[in-house]
């Protein structure tokens, strides 16, 4: 772990362009020596050793072109952006006004009603009136009519009756 | 003449000269294409990211901010492109990395390239991605590890570590094949040695 530190250590350097060795002397045993020795030879043939790839000739031409169909489509493109805004404002407007023809309408629907259901509930009241009156002759005149022939019947039976008594 | 910032060429395009971009394209683009071309596969598709993370750049320039680096921040949208570029066309098990074709060739330069290519094509083999990238910024780009850190959106710590571990990797790989070439050597030297005997 120590040595791995150390290591690390003497690569950080190369990093910050300092020599560790120099200001840590008790690094100064054989195997760091011989690590830091190797990474900077490393460090010195990648530097001077890095590949210079030409670049293929038409890139530029094929960049800017791509660039410049992205400039026109951008260009464009706010037509289009700004298209859906209106329209919502236009749907949305549309709306309120329907909903406040809506609004508007609806309190003559609801005298229209309520007219009709005055009349109807009047119709319903005379017509329960009507049925109070009637109702109870109808519903009482079979059970007086059995009432009567009841009572014919209690007359005449108290009639032989009396007409058997000695 | 003091030479136009990048940042402020920046400034400009983000107010629409398109000039100004052009000149950032130019002083840009073969750094871009090297980059992205050690990290793809073939020149197609490096010319393509390239193009690609222009494109990007333009059409995110009103994001960009002008205090800080346009470099960095244009090698972030370049590895970011490499990125997705991998995650899209994962490489078999196995299979090597193309050698990377270079248009000018003349006879003179053939001896230098070749060492050049030799440490590189090594780094390019055996490290993996993250590290080859740090290596890269750090040595081609010659980018600060701040600047690394800031492109490759990870710690100071982080890309030390990263850049400890890809020169370990490639001093050990050295210095086997250093040792291969030692025992070949001395192979072949005791062969030339008991023919001229016999």
């Amino acid at each position: 772990m120590n040595s791995w530190l150390q290591k690390y250590k003497i690569s950080a350097a190369l990093d910050e362009e300092k020599k560790v060795l120099e200001r840590q002397p008790k690094w100064r045993d054989n195997e760091m020596q011989q690590f830091e020795k190797r990474l900077r030879a490393l460090d010195d043939q990648l530097k001077s050793t890095v590949p210079r790839h030409a670049m293929p000739e038409m890139l530029h031409t094929e960049i800017m072109r791509g660039v410049r169909a992205t400039a026109e489509s951008k260009a464009r493109r706010p037509v289009w952006l700004w298209v859906p805004v209106p329209a919502m404002a236009l749907f949305v407007l549309v709306g309120l006004w329907w909903f406040a023809q809506r609004h508007d309408a609806v309190p003559l629907a609801v005298t229209e009603e309520r007219t009709t259901s005055f009349s109807e509930v009047t119709v319903t009241l005379d017509v329960s009136r009507q049925i109070a009156q009637v109702a109870p002759a109808a519903a009482l005149a079979p059970l007086s009519q059995e009432m009567d022939f009841l009572r014919d019947d209690f007359e005449k039976t108290a009639a032989f009756l009396l007409a058997s008594l000695p | 003449m003091i030479p136009i910032s990048d940042e402020t060429l920046a400034q400009q395009a983000q107010a629409g000269d398109m000039t100004a971009f052009e000149e950032l394209v130019f002083r840009y683009e073969t750094r871009v294409y090297r980059f992205l071309a050690n990290s793809c596969r073939n020149q197609t598709d490096a010319s393509d990211l390239c193009q690609e993370t222009f494109v990007a750049a333009f059409r995110n320039l009103k994001k960009f901010d002008s205090t800080k680096s346009f470099c960095t921040w244009l090698f972030t949208i370049a590895r970011r492109k490499s990125i997705d570029h991998h995650r899209s066309h994962r490489p078999q098990r196995g299979e090597a990395l193309p050698e990377i074709a270079d248009t000018n060739d003349p006879a003179s330069l053939f001896a230098r390239q070749q060492r050049e290519k030799d440490l590189w094509k090594l780094a390019r083999g055996i490290l993996p991605g993250n590290q080859f990238q740090a290596l890269w910024l750090k040595y081609a780009e010659d980018m600060t590890v701040q600047e690394i850190a800031r492109v490759m959106q990870k710690t100071l710590t982080h890309i030390k570590v990263l850049l400890f571990r890809a020169r370990k990797s490639l001093a050990r790989e050295i210095e086997m094949r250093e040792a291969d070439g030692a025992i070949v050597k001395t192979e072949k030297h005791f062969l030339s040695r008991q023919s001229f005997q016999t």
